[in-house]
């Protein structure tokens, strides 16, 4: 008896001697100077306008400093458990087609531009609507009929046609789905905002040097309170090898890495160095353009799509591959899951049949096939390795080498027989689907974005009639049972791989890369943006 | 020697005019669209459309021809079109960080180059003449961005003496300086291997002339022969030589600028010609041809203090 009470009485002073220590080490010392060095990869930003944010960095900064109606939960890619972010809640109609947002109070734009209300969100997507601004987003958001002030914390956006999609991509925190401010807004007029913008985010705009950073400052007003970080210090640096090695120096705390195994493996070296490999990647495929000969037959297509080997890509590519087997990339909504897709609709690599379609096409020596590609690596060497790969066939893949710029203006003149393209969309099947495979997004009509093989104006089997998945993705779109809508999606999917306008080949991840002493405050398992939430985040003593 | 300044600077005007105009349609011929550039790949072709009526792509080339001159002529660089700033206060700022670069590189390839040149023409056929010509053909044939990279590794990683990222405050001349030693030090040795290899083949064409036997048998100290005699007559040529070279500096400066992050004028031309920014393309290029007839300009004048016979009416 007299040993327990000697032992109870010996835990309890050792857990009162160590729960401090205990505390502490679970805390650990932040460093005095709370700036964040962020080196991107691309030289310069062009703006900060969400309706203007194409290139990765205009968004990937924005998202510090813009919020949305909602958003995802920082770190995460999980669309079933959106959270709210200037809405406190929201309400759908039954119907589908109004949505009623109830915004948080006592918001403040930055700089003194006053508190944020039901009137921003109006100005929001009424400016995004408005064909003069001229947005690159403005198709998306035509599907808006109506966007009405119900008091100053209540709006109501009201859908031309039911879009369970609305909520994931249009009113999301992401890209053109920012809340700006109509006080701003007003006093710029309709064009674009340029690079000082007002926010209701964590970070406000501090400064910019053109093709050298741009940096912005804490927030103290933020309403989910003011970040740990004081400063962001975001470099422009294009050049891969200056970029890692300030990096491994120390000189910056975080970086857009390579997509290159070889470069992910080099650096881990460094014990400080911490690699997040997340979704949301880039998809790739290579598109058929089915009006030029004889990529019209399908068996053709059939056979150059069996003779893409996707090991060689994996080889390639490395830990940053993931196997893309449907239309839609991998990590995205409603993407087809391989183990749903027939076995002969993988279009896994087999020669000896690719060569027996060629012959019973009447293709038994090949053919020629010329493609532009830009100069960037990631693109000209799926070119290559598929020039590799058909030889064997006897087609004979000429590639013509071009500027990026000159990339993109030539396969909208339809100019290219196959067409190797990379993207990264709001990630639900939608957007892929509408901007891939949707009659009116192909090349050459007035509402063109990115169907390159005009699928939905062509007989893609040869059965005399034109096929055509529209009223699958329409369909799909409406429903609001997301069962349905799945099995909507995944039947647009498999009509699509069994015409072949495309070989889906794979998705990128991305690579951020950062050092133990940066703690981004969440676990990074998935990222819309080119960089790290930052709200929670904190730089440790090092 | 003032009305010979000044009709230089005069005849300095119809050069400029046919680089500016050879550029502004050389641009327009590569192909591509500044529209798609700046609204990326999910523009459609009505939202392209209306981009390009705002930036006035869409009116007929002679209009856009004779506006730019017009807005040149009055000192007006135009603005950026992608992120609409004025394109002088870009410059203003870009400029420096370039001329600082060009400039220093110089100094570094004269003062390592000439010694070293020198050196290897009076030891002419020597083991320190091939090793001289030898580290010439390697420094000529090195690429500057290759040599950047090492020298960043070796001074800034590992031995962590000077800073990686950027071109350091234009106001703060000791942080300027720190930013500006390796880029310079990169470009400026390449340098040093094309002026070593001038001035040793010049030495070696000027000290078999007779004069220089007539020096000698004069009984002049060697040392007055070789810099007096010698290295002044050999001089024109290397001169002349450095001036040309620096429009290739220049060239260089974008591939280091780049490694280096400095935000200088090259870094902006390639960014304007991958975005088809015509506007900062065409006013770059007029910058940097005012820049090479001015390099030109004090090369001529130079002459006359390194070869008094030279005169200018």
């Amino acid at each position: 008896m007299r040993h327990r009470i000697f032992y109870s009485i010996s835990l309890l002073a050792a857990f009162f001697c160590l729960a401090p220590g205990l505390v502490f080490s679970a805390s650990p010392e932040l460093a005095a100077k709370q700036v964040w060095r962020w080196g991107h990869h691309t030289s310069d930003l062009n703006t900060m306008d969400p309706a203007f944010a194409v290139p990765d960095m205009t968004y990937s900064a924005g998202n510090g400093v813009f919020n949305g109606l909602v958003r995802l939960k920082p770190g995460t890619l999980d669309f079933d458990n959106l959270e709210g972010d200037l809405a406190e809640s929201w309400e759908i109609s039954k119907d589908g087609l109004v949505y009623t947002f109830h915004l948080r109070k006592g918001v403040q734009w930055h700089k003194g531009y006053g508190e944020f209300t039901a009137a921003d969100v109006q100005y929001t997507f009424d400016r995004l609507k408005n064909p003069k601004l001229g947005t690159p987003y403005g198709a998306k958001f035509l599907t808006i009929d109506k966007v009405k002030v119900v008091d100053k914390y209540t709006v109501q956006i009201i859908l031309k046609a039911p879009s369970t999609f609305f909520i994931m991509d249009q009113a999301m925190a992401y890209q053109a789905g920012m809340i700006v401010c109509k006080k701003q807004g007003e006093e710029k007029g309709l064009k674009n905002l340029g690079l000082d913008v007002i926010g209701t985010g964590p970070f406000m705009f501090d400064n910019y040097k053109a093709k050298e950073k741009i940096t912005f400052v804490r927030n103290p007003n933020y309403f989910r309170g003011a970040p740990t970080i004081e400063r962001l210090e975001m470099y422009f640096m294009s050049n891969v090898a200056s970029r890692t090695m300030a990096f491994i120096k120390g000189d910056l705390d975080a970086i857009y890495g390579e997509r290159d195994s070889y470069w992910v493996e080099d650096v881990k070296k460094t014990k400080t160095v911490i690699v997040d490999s997340v979704p949301l990647g880039s998809g790739c495929a290579i598109h058929f353009n089915m009006t030029k000969k004889p990529l019209d037959n399908i068996k053709v297509r059939k056979a150059l799509a069996i003779a893409a080997d996707r090991k060689a890509f994996k080889d390639f590519f490395g830990g940053v591959w993931h196997e893309m087997t449907a239309p839609v990339p991998p990590s995205y909504y409603a993407a087809l899951p391989k183990e749903k897709t027939p076995a002969e609709l993988l279009y896994n690599y087999d020669l000896a049949k690719a060569k027996n379609l060629l012959a019973e096409a009447g293709y038994p020596n090949g053919f020629k096939l010329m493609g532009y590609v830009t100069d960037k690596p990631y693109y000209k060497s799926i070119m290559e390795i598929c020039q590799e790969q058909w030889k064997p066939l006897g087609v004979n893949l000429e590639i013509k080498v071009v500027d990026h710029t000159t990339f993109h203006a030539n396969i909208r003149k339809d100019m290219n027989d196959v067409i190797v393209y990379y993207a990264g969309r709001a990630p639900v099947a939608d957007s892929y689907l509408t901007q891939y495979y949707y009659s009116k997004a192909i090349i050459g009509k007035p509402t063109a974005t990115t169907n390159f093989s005009h699928f939905g104006d062509v007989d893609a089997d040869g059965d005399g009639k034109i096929d055509n998945v529209d009223a699958l993705i329409e369909g799909a779109r409406k429903e609001m049972n997301r069962e349905k809508q799945r099995e909507l999606y995944y039947e647009a999917q498999l009509q699509i791989l069994k015409n072949v306008p495309s070989k889906p080949l794979h998705e990128l991840t991305k690579v951020l890369v950062r050092h133990n002493w940066f703690d981004p405050g969440v676990e990074i398992k998935g990222s819309m943006i080119f960089g790290y939430p930052l709200e929670k985040a904190r730089i440790l003593k090092h | 020697m003032t009305s010979f300044i000044l009709r230089r600077l005069l005849l300095a005007i119809p050069t400029i005019w046919v680089v500016i105009t050879v550029v502004f349609f050389a641009v327009r011929g590569l192909g591509g669209d500044p529209a798609m550039a700046i609204l990326g790949d999910r523009a459609t072709p009505e939202a392209l459309e209306v981009l390009r009526e705002r930036l006035g792509l869409n009116q007929p080339l002679w209009i856009q021809y004779t506006s730019f001159l017009w807005d040149l002529a009055r000192g007006n660089l135009g603005r950026d079109l992608l992120t609409d700033q004025p394109i002088y206060e870009l410059f203003r700022r870009a400029v420096p960080y370039t001329v600082d670069l060009a400039i220093w590189a110089t100094v570094i390839g004269i003062l390592i180059g000439v010694p070293a040149g020198i050196l290897a023409a009076l030891k002419w056929n020597t083991p320190l003449d091939f090793v001289g010509r030898f580290l010439g053909i390697f420094g000529f044939s090195f690429p500057a961005f290759y040599l950047s990279i090492i020298l960043l590794f070796i001074f800034s990683l590992t031995l962590g003496w000077f800073p990686m990222i950027g071109g350091g405050e234009l106001g703060n001349w000791g942080e300027r300086a720190r930013h500006l030693f390796l880029p310079a030090l990169s470009l400026g040795l390449i340098k040093s291997a094309f002026v070593m290899r001038l001035t040793r083949s010049s030495m070696l064409n000027v000290l078999h002339e007779d004069y220089i036997t007539t020096a000698r048998s004069k009984g002049l100290k060697e040392w007055i022969v070789i810099y007096k005699h010698a290295l002044r007559n050999s001089l024109i040529p290397v001169v002349t030589m450095i001036s040309v070279y620096m429009a290739v500096t220049i060239g260089g400066s974008i591939e280091v600028e780049i490694v280096f992050n400095r935000p200088g004028l090259g870094k902006f031309l390639i960014g304007a010609i991958q975005e088809r920014n015509y506007p900062v393309i065409q006013s770059g290029l007029v910058v940097l041809s005012v820049f090479i007839v001015l390099v030109n300009l004090i090369t001529d004048l130079s002459y006359a203090f390194i070869d008094p016979r030279i005169k200018y009416d």
